[in-house]
Parts: C-alpha cells; structure tokens; sequence
C-alpha cells in the first residue's frame, strides 16, 4: 500500500488547535479559568493566521481526504469567528452561568476542531467524524451546567441529535454502496457511469442524507429539537450553537450536495418543500415567541430555510452567498446572544417584555441590539440586507421563482417579530418587574461591538468579503 | 443462504425484542442477541476481525454498560405509563413500514458497483492485516480524527458525571451603578 | 451438520420441557448465591463510580480494538505506523491525563 501524501501545511491549523486544547487541558489544573479562555482564544487566533495563506493553494492531503480549497478555508475562518466571540463574552458571563470552569473551554475548543474538520472534509467518512466530533462536545457543553433546564436540553439534543446521525449513517452507507465511492469527487465521478439499476439506492441514500442534515442545521420538519435546545441551554451555549455548529453543518450539507450529489436526480424537489416549509414555520412560529430566546431560535430555524437557499442555487452563485450569509448570520446572532447573557437574570433568558424601556437603562446595549435585530430581519445598511440579496438573487437565477418569492413574503413577516422588541426597547417605559442585573460587562460589551461594527461594515462595503469570493471556491 | 435467514431472522427477534420488551433488562438482553447474530453475520461474510470487534466491544462492553445505566437508574420497572406523544406507534409503524418497503423496492435491483470476488481476495478472509493497511494509508485522517472523538467522549462523560467546581471571578464584580454611565 | 447439529440441540430442550416436572418452590427459584440465602435484591443502585469506569473502559477498548489490526499491519508501513500510532495514543492519553487529574481512579 503506499503511503499517503500529507500536506503539513494543510494540517497545521488542526495540529495548532490540538495543542492549544493540550495546553487547555493541562492550564485547567493550575491556573485561574479566564486564563485557560485567553489561551484558548489565543490559540484561536493563530489557528486563524495559520489559514490564511493557505486560501488560494487548494491543497489537499490524505489521498482528497482534507481539502484546503477557499470554501473549506472561509467557512473555518467563520467557525473561528464565532468560537471567540463566544469565548469572549464567556470571559465575564460564564460565571453567572454557573459555567466558569476550564471544561467549558476544552469542550469548546474540541467542538470547533470537529467543525473545522468539516468544513474542510473531502470524503463522507471524515465528514461523519468532524460531525460527531462536533455534535458530542455540543450535547456536552448544552448539559454542562448543573440545572434541571441545561439538562433537559442536552438530553433532548442528544437523542434528536442521534437520530439525526443514524440516517445520516445510513444515507452515507447506501450512497457508497450505490457508487463505491467516499470521497466527494470520487462520488460525483461515479455518478456518470453508475448503473442505472443503483439509482434509486443513490436516490434514497441522497434522501437520508438530506434528511440527516436537516435535524443538524435545524430545517422542518426536523427542528423541533431547536426551540427546546436553543431556550434550555445555557444562554453561551446557545450562542455557540446558533454560529458555530451552524455554520460547521451548512458548510458539510453544501459540500455534500453542490460537490458530490448535485448530479442525482430527484432531490431537488423534496429539497424545495422543505426549505418552504422551514421559511413558513420558521418565521411565523417566531410571531408567537413571547422568550426572547425561543424566538431567536425559530429566528435561527427561518435562518436555515434562507440559508439553504444555497442548496439548490447553483453552485458558483451559491457558495459566495453562502458564505458571506453565514459570515454576517455568525456576527448577527452571537451579538444577540451576548446580549441576552448580560441581561438575563437566570438562563432562562429575557422574555420580549422584559426589553420595555431598554434604551433608558441601558443605552449602549439597546442600540447594539436593535442594529442586530434590524440586521437580522434584513434591513439596510446592514449585512443582514446584503446576505439575503445575494442569496435570494443566487436562488432567483437558478430559476427558483417559486421559492425566491416564499421567501421574500416571509421575511416581510419576519420584520414584525423583529422590530417589536426593538420598538419597544425605545418607545415604551421601564417594566416595573424586577430589575435587570447591572453589573459592567467589558468583556461581553466588546463582543457586542465587534458584532455589530462587523455588520455594518461588511453590509456597507459588501464588497469587502464578496471580492475574495469571486474564484472558483471548490 | 439458509444460515444468513436464520441469523437474519435472530438478529430481527432482538430488535423486536428491544423496542417491545416493557422490561428494559430483557430489551438489553435482546440487544445482546441481536448484536451477536449480527456478529455471526460477519462471520458468514468472511469478516471475521469485524466479527471479533462486534463481540469484543459491542456486545461485551458497551452491553455492559447498558446493564450498568439500567441498574443505576433502577429502570428495570416495567414502563406503564402511556406514551406522552399520541400516536407515536402509529406513526411508527407507518414509516417503518415505508422505509422497509422502499428498500426491498430499492434494493431489488442493485448492482454492486465493484466486482465483490475482486473485494473478497483484498479482504483475505477478514485478516486484521487488510484492516490495519488501510487504516494506515486510505483512511489514516478518519483514523486519526476517531482519536479525537474518542478524546471528547472522555472528557465529556467525566465532565458530565462530576460536574467541575464553578470557579469565582478573580476580581469581585464591583456594585451596580446606577442608570447611567454604562456603554453596556 | 449445522441443521442436524441445531435439531438435536433444539430437540433436547424441545423433550426437556415436554418430560420433565415443572415445580417450583420459593427456594428452587431462588438466585444461586453460593449456597447462601440471597440477602435483599440483585437489583441494587450503585455509585456512579463504576459506571465511569465503565465507560472509560469502553473508550480504551476501541483504542485497542484500533491497534489490533495496526499491529497486524505494521511490518508493510515500519516507522510510518510507529508515528501516526503515537499520534493516536497521544490524543486519547490527554484524556487519560485528565481522568487522572480530576481523581476519577481514585477509590475512597
């Protein structure tokens, strides 16, 4: 057998982040948490720098089992962006969430190797094991905290979440059987001269495989997990969730689909009704959400129906989009969650009427949230706008007329649930319930800034970020 | 072929035996069963390290495990309550019978996209040996990562079963001020 | 053979049960505890304790049931296969490492 070629330069990220959560791991025992988080989030940083000049070399290792094309290498560096964020602002809210212990650290850290592996991954194989990396530490950290709700949570995701793997397994296994093939292009090479009797395996097998994605980034009628998780979590922890496992299983389900399984026939429509359905359900069951946090999660759920608008755009226009979608979805929705960490007084969050007269309390945090809502509902100047209208142009000259329109209509709907809070942030006085905890918080405040002066910059000069994407990506 | 519908059919009694049994020690028993037939599968295939594996830590250890999460929770009542979501074993029923139909459909036709005699003499009988090559040359990344899955499953679990101390801020959060002068 | 094997071992319990007397008496249905009286129920609930070693141990398995075939394989790759098992190790002894440090292994 001969041995495989490796790219040390392709697997230097991955080695840096091995050793940063080594060194985690080993700080825990001797130095203060907050410590342990600045390494960590140093560690970060120097994966970061350690992609960047990897972006147009398209290296890949392993026989095309890792691939260091430009997609794998944004999407990383947005999984990065959304791993700091919430380590930054766990540096001053972890402790009231009883989270404040290097455990948290290390699990995170770990989860955003397995992401990063799946962002990156060339073959199914290494695919299910960046996921289930991923998706372990998630189900941990959502049960870290010692509470009867964090519990609940993480027992919840866990099952949902298994089940969601188990079709997934078994999608992968029947797509292999049908084509012989692990790896992405050695799929999609097979599906030219695959026997016509296998198509329906392939077809079945492409089904599960969607459908296994879909319980991970959350679609309908697979997200019901979503609200529970998202609310029951410690409210960190879902930030975390909402960007970085967001954006790891997005990159996974594009890649499986746009490389490999673009070929097959068949999917596209189940693949439509599903996104519809996620935009409808998504956005109007937010309407009702009287939690703050259970309506950013069908806020994230309506999310995934936009952002799997990149499923079955084409793929050049797709990928840019998406891209760019989940680069401002990251920025959006970790800021609206560092939000609700400060406010909150336990974390079962804030409910909408608790926001009454936010701006008189709180002026700095009211204005931060309401350009994060407005962005979040697709308002200019801010990425919000620009994400949509590039992905639903992507959607649009695919020739999805049908689906561009749905979700357009919904995101006009989405505006009400959006703006409501934000509303009443300015225009309505204090709530006489108890006050909400007043303690400075530098540290969460940074994170919200960096939010929010992301959005606006990048949905400003689009063109910042659109610019690099204007290559072949895979 | 009569060895394979004999263990196929074992292997689908421990299923059923599984999601049926009201006792959750008879439903790992039948778990058991189901693992093993599936095991003697493998070797009727010509797997046979695969064989050994299923037994050694399937059926032997993580079964174990099941018996010790059944003890620990003194689950071993009878379930009696109803199910909380209605019709839940209906609709079981209905997509389970969906799914086996439109596989026995799928199947009917399948066309192995490699020669299996060509995949039988690469497998020399199920030796380690074949295993280990590829382990070390094709899928050495997916090797490597299981080591890291294997790492968050340590560290998970013990961070779960005894929850870390939370540690306090090292410098005391000073006191509210009030209303303004705050940016967040 | 298997069939013949399989019917004379399904036709011993087959006639077993058909001939022999079934009566049961409070101690013929008793647990076997070395010729003691059981004392309480076998079902118990124990530490936590265990069930972490147990699942510690289920984690080393896999590793082992991973080297077994490297072991098998290691003359075709030589030192190759001595490093990237060194990584293997490495990555779960962190883990290791810290089921140590946290006193998991630790009885009192």
């Amino acid at each position: 057998m001969p041995l495989p070629h490796i790219s040390v330069m392709l697997l230097l990220p991955f080695i840096i982040l091995l050793l940063t959560t080594a060194a985690c791991t080993a700080l825990g025992f001797l130095v203060h948490r907050q410590a342990v988080t600045w390494t960590a989030m140093a560690g970060l940083i120097i994966t970061a720098a350690s992609l960047i000049p990897l972006w147009d070399r398209h290296l890949s290792s392993f026989g095309g089992a890792l691939l260091g094309d430009p997609f794998g290498i944004a999407l990383s560096l947005v999984i990065l962006l959304g791993a700091l964020l919430a380590l930054l602002s766990s540096l001053d809210s972890a402790k009231r969430s009883s989270l404040s212990f290097p455990e948290y650290d290390l699990m995170l850290l770990l989860g955003v190797l397995g992401s990063v592996l799946l962002a990156m991954a060339g073959n199914l194989i290494v695919l299910l094991i960046g996921l289930e990396i991923m998706s372990l530490s998630a189900y941990v950290l959502a049960t870290l905290q010692a509470s009867r709700s964090s519990e609940e949570a993480g027992m919840k995701y866990f099952l949902l979440g298994a089940v969601g793997s188990a079709v997934l397994i078994y999608g992968i296994a029947l797509v292999y059987g049908a084509t012989g093939h692990f790896g992405l292009s050695g799929i999609a090479a097979a599906l030219g001269h695959a026997a016509a009797s296998n198509l329906p395996v392939l077809l079945l097998g492409t089904l599960m495989l969607l459908v296994g994605f879909g319980f991970k980034v959350a679609l309908v009628p697979f997200h019901q997990w979503t609200p529970d998780v998202y609310s029951g979590s410690p409210t960190l922890v879902t930030l975390y969730m909402s960007v970085v496992i967001k954006t790891a299983a997005f990159a996974g389900l594009i890649r499986v689909f746009q490389m490999a399984l673009s070929g097959v026939h068949g999917w596209v429509i189940p693949a439509e009704v599903i996104i519809a359905l996620t935009l409808i359900l998504g956005n109007f069951a937010a309407l009702r959400e009287e939690n703050f946090k259970r309506m950013l999660a069908y806020s994230a759920v309506a999310h995934s129906g936009y952002l799997a608008l990149a499923l079955v755009a084409k793929s050049s226009l797709a990928e840019p989009a998406l891209i760019y979608y989940l680069l401002t979805y990251t920025l959006m929705n970790a800021g609206a969650f560092a939000v609700v960490a400060v406010l909150q007084r336990d974390d079962s969050g804030v409910t909408i009427s608790d926001l009454r007269g936010l701006y008189s309390r709180r002026p700095g945090l009211a204005v931060a949230l309401a350009a994060l809502l407005a962005s979040l509902s697709g308002l200019p100047p801010f990425a919000g706008f620009f994400g949509k209208f590039v992905l639903f142009s992507a959607a649009l000259q695919s020739g999805f007329v049908g689906l561009t329109v749905i979700a357009a209509v919904t995101s006009m709907a989405a505006l009400f649930y959006y703006l409501r809070p934000a509303a009443l942030m300015f225009f309505s006085e204090p709530a006489q319930t108890p006050q909400l905890p007043a303690a400075p918080r530098q540290y969460s405040a940074v994170a919200v800034w960096v939010a929010v002066g992301g959005t606006l910059l990048i949905g400003v000069l689009p063109n910042l970020v659109m610019q690099l994407l204007q290559r072949p990506l895979t | 072929m009569i060895l394979f519908l004999i263990l196929a059919l074992l292997s689908l009694v421990g299923g059923v035996l599984t999601i049926a049994a009201s006792n959750a020690i008879h439903a790992v028993l039948g778990l058991v069963g189901t693992l093993i037939s599936l095991a003697m599968l493998y070797v009727t295939l010509d797997a046979h390290f695969l064989a050994a594996v299923q037994v050694i830590v399937y059926a032997g250890a993580v079964m174990v495990l099941f018996l010790f999460v059944v003890m620990l929770l003194n689950a071993a009542r009878p379930v009696s309550s109803r199910d909380p979501i209605p019709y839940v074993r209906e609709l079981a029923v209905i997509f389970g019978v969906l799914l086996a139909g439109s596989l026995l459909l799928v199947l009917n036709g399948y066309a192995p996209p490699r020669s299996l005699a060509n995949a039988a003499s690469d497998l020399a009988g199920g030796a380690p040996g074949p295993v280990g090559a590829v382990l070390l040359s094709k899928f050495l990344l997916p090797f490597e990562a299981v080591s890291l899955l294997l790492l968050v499953a340590v560290i998970g679990s013990v961070a779960l079963v005894l929850r870390p101390q939370v540690q306090e801020d090292p410098a005391p959060e000073p006191a509210a001020q009030p209303g303004r002068g705050e940016t967040a | 053979m298997l069939v013949v094997a399989g019917a004379i071992g399904l036709l011993a319990l087959i006639v077993g049960s058909l001939l022999g007397p079934k009566k049961g008496s409070r101690t013929k249905l008793m647990p076997y505890e070395s010729g003691n009286d059981p004392s309480g129920t076998a079902r118990e609930r124990f530490p936590v304790h265990f069930y972490i070693v147990a699942m510690l141990f289920i984690v080393f398995d896999i590793e082992t049931a991973f080297f077994y075939p490297l072991a098998v394989a290691f003359k075709q790759f030589g030192a190759f296969a001595f490093w990237e098992a060194l990584v293997f190790v490495i990555l779960v002894l962190i883990g290791y490492f810290y089921v140590l440090k946290r006193g998991v292994l630790d009885w009192r």
